[in-house]
């Protein structure tokens, strides 16, 4: 599931992936909740699949000891399977949800995308808005 | 807070059954009126700091929402069809003191004249029960306004606006960088983009606190109380009248009637699955459009076989839910639309249905992103970019805080074949039948939606957005506007409830919610099913009064 994660959403030029944000452990727990008791069978099973797919690229390895090449060739031959859908879901829900759930450490994978998470704010809010009167012409009459 | 309660032998004045938009505008009106009231309300009493932020739990898993505890929900498209379970849309509303007034995102349009009669401006429609309300627009207006003034609405007039009678308590919320967008591209293509009115606070008003732009308007509950849900404003006066009791995890499920053919009360679950009985000399369902039609329903007895209130066979008919398309637009510097209301402009300009466009329908564009970031990540990346991968994170990294859509929202014909009524083969937790949706969409909302689509791309393109795709149209199978199921009329064979919103069949049952609209307005029916409250609030009263009940 770590490597499945951080295929999913990578770690990149010094920027945390899905993994380090720890969305493993959220799909953890996750799974052990009611919510999410319909996605166990298929997980486990997609899990398994995987390594028996890794196990044709080479008989001596599981996916998570695949090259990154080998294992986004397997998950690019499975994305439209319910375990890729299942799982590709967890793992986003995982590094973004509140932290309280177990991902999303220290709020990483808001900060992944250039949230501000506070529990307010005030305007300006954006670009736009905060050039009002400068460059953006106002239309209401 | 401390609420007189009644006993259940006692007889009140009123029952009124549901406490959204519709039900809390009554318990208050009616209590500060003089009247002994009880609400029954099917979901918790929660109080604004319950609400959280919680993406997962709300955006994802509708805590807030029926469909969370009630999924069984079945769909066809024609009555000739079997419905089978429905796994769309689904209707969906919030169970819960304030009812969907505490998720909704707070859009507060009114109606405009037209709204009214647009049957006889425009003519019929084939395949539908078209027709005008049988009250105008001047004789809603002062309650429109009381809606404006009792709850807090923060806005400011536009260029289409029509007459109002006292300005906007409150001046508009801050406009966000979709606004100014959206303002940029309807100056460079001649339209108008005007404030959004929202029933959310600019200032602080009323004893209650000022929005604080935390971004979680729309199915969320405002745990600073500015959003003016029924739950922050009314049903707390309501309370303090000492003549009236919320008695929340009440699920009604029958309406009594006597021999007389008169309403005596309703049955209820309380929270222990009890079953309870109050009795009232008059009985209120605002229930919303989708249970309002379920408990009329049920509650067929002897007198009534097809259902109370439903001699013409109009109970549950007429569903319409306003269409909508999108286009969604990413620009070069960060819009950050997870903060603040939900939408601060609009384009009133298509307002109105033009004969030149080739079909009936008009709407409202406004620049929305209600999504926070598991939905986008899960769903609302553009289609044409990876969904995982490298890509994938550049794209959740350069597009989340840099898009927005513009939302077109829309008029949808009353068709008398599009339907909610009881499914017998599917039963909820109670054992109710579940609610059957029977719809198919008209071909003129169809025009509408796809002609609309194109405007909304057409202001995307103007606004300067570097990426821009559109939202598909997907088919009604459910929807969260629930309108016209009982709908108002002069006509006891073509309506369900009078201009005052008395039963044409019982005279001392009123049926007040969504469920009461002739037509579908232009996409944001709150405003209208509270000043529609208000002003049924007035004349129940005046009967109540005068012995007239």
């Amino acid at each position: 599931m770590r490597a499945f994660a951080a295929q999913i959403i990578p770690s990149d030029d010094g920027s945390p992936g899905a993994e380090e944000a720890g969305a493993v452990h959220f799909v953890d727990r996750a799974l052990g909740m009611p919510a999410f008791a319909n996605s166990v069978a298929v997980i486990r099973t997609g899990l398994a699949d995987l390594d028996v797919r890794a196990g044709h690229i080479d008989a001596s390895k599981v996916f998570a000891a695949l090259s990154g090449g080998q294992q986004i060739a397997i998950l690019r031959a499975i994305e439209h399977e319910p375990f890729f859908t299942a799982a590709r879901a967890l793992v986003v829900i995982g590094t973004f949800a509140d932290p309280a759930y177990g991902g999303n450490k220290g709020g990483a994978g808001w900060m992944m995308i250039g949230i501000d998470h506070r529990p307010s704010y005030s305007a300006p809010f954006g670009w736009y808005d905060a050039s009002l009167g400068q460059d953006a012409p106002r239309a209401v009459s | 807070m401390t609420q007189r309660v009644y006993a259940e032998s006692e007889t009140v004045d009123f029952v009124i059954v549901g406490s959204g938009a519709a039900g809390g505008v009554l318990a208050k009106e009616l209590a500060t009126s003089g009247f002994d009231v009880v609400v029954l309300e099917q979901g918790p009493w929660q109080q604004p700091s319950q609400f959280t932020h919680d993406e997962l739990a709300v955006e994802r898993q509708f805590e807030l929402l029926n469909i969370a505890v009630e999924p069984v929900q079945t769909y066809r498209t024609t009555e000739a069809e079997p419905a089978k379970r429905n796994t769309g849309r689904l209707l969906a509303y919030r169970r819960g003191v304030g009812g969907s007034s505490v998720h909704y995102a707070a859009n507060y349009w009114r109606f405009r004249p037209s709204d009214f009669n647009e049957r006889s401006r425009w003519g019929p429609i084939s395949g539908t029960g078209f027709a005008d309300w049988p009250i105008t627009y001047e004789e809603l207006e002062p309650y429109y306004t009381k809606v404006d003034w009792e709850i807090g609405v923060s806005g400011a007039p536009g260029p289409f606006d029509a007459h109002r009678s006292r300005g906007y308590p409150l001046p508009p919320l801050p406009n966000k960088s979709s606004g100014v967008l959206l303002e940029r591209a309807a100056s460079r293509l001649g339209l108008h983009a005007q404030v959004s009115p929202m029933a959310i606070l600019s200032k602080p008003y009323d004893g209650r606190s000022a929005c604080m732009a935390c971004g979680h308007c729309s199915y969320y509950g405002c745990e600073f109380g500015a959003k003016s849900s029924t739950l922050a404003t009314v049903i707390p006066k309501a309370v303090t009248t000492g003549r009236c009791e919320i008695r929340a995890e009440s699920t009604v499920f029958r309406v009594e009637t006597n021999t007389r053919g008169r309403a005596t009360g309703v049955v209820y679950w309380d929270r222990a699955g009890k079953e309870r009985r109050q009795s009232a000399r008059a009985v209120v369902v605002a229930a919303n459009g989708a249970e309002t039609a379920r408990l009329l329903l049920l509650s067929a007895s002897p007198a009534f076989p097809n259902g109370l209130a439903n001699s013409s066979g109009n109970v549950g008919r007429h569903i319409m839910f306003n269409g909508h398309a999108s286009t969604y637009g990413r620009f070069e510097h960060p819009l950050n639309e997870y903060k603040g209301a939900v939408a601060s402009r609009v384009v009133h300009d298509f307002y109105e249905s033009d004969e030149k466009r080739g079909f009936y329908g008009g709407g409202g564009i406004d620049a929305r992103f209600p999504y926070g970031p598991i939905m986008f990540a899960a769903t609302e990346t553009p289609p044409d970019l990876p969904a995982w991968g490298r890509e994938y994170k550049r794209t959740l990294r350069d597009y989340y805080t840099h898009t927005v859509r513009f939302m077109a929202h829309l008029t949808s014909l009353p068709a008398a074949s599009n339907s909610i009524s009881l499914d017998s083969e599917h039963r909820d937790s109670w054992g109710r039948p579940a609610l059957r949706l029977t719809y198919r969409d008209h071909p003129e909302d169809v025009k509408a939606e796809h002609w609309f689509h194109d405007r909304t791309q057409e202001l995307m393109e103007a606004a300067g957005a570097t990426h821009v795709w559109r939202v598909p149209i997907p088919r009604s199978d459910g929807g969260v506007h629930l309108l016209g199921t009982a709908r108002m009329g002069n006509d006891p064979r073509d309506s369900v409830v009078d201009r005052y919103h008395r039963a044409h069949d019982v005279p001392n049952l009123f049926v007040c919610d969504g469920s009461s609209f002739v037509t579908s307005g232009r996409g944001q029916p709150t405003m209208t099913i509270q000043a529609l409250a208000f002003r049924a609030a007035e004349h129940i009263a005046g009967f109540a009064r005068s012995h007239e009940i």
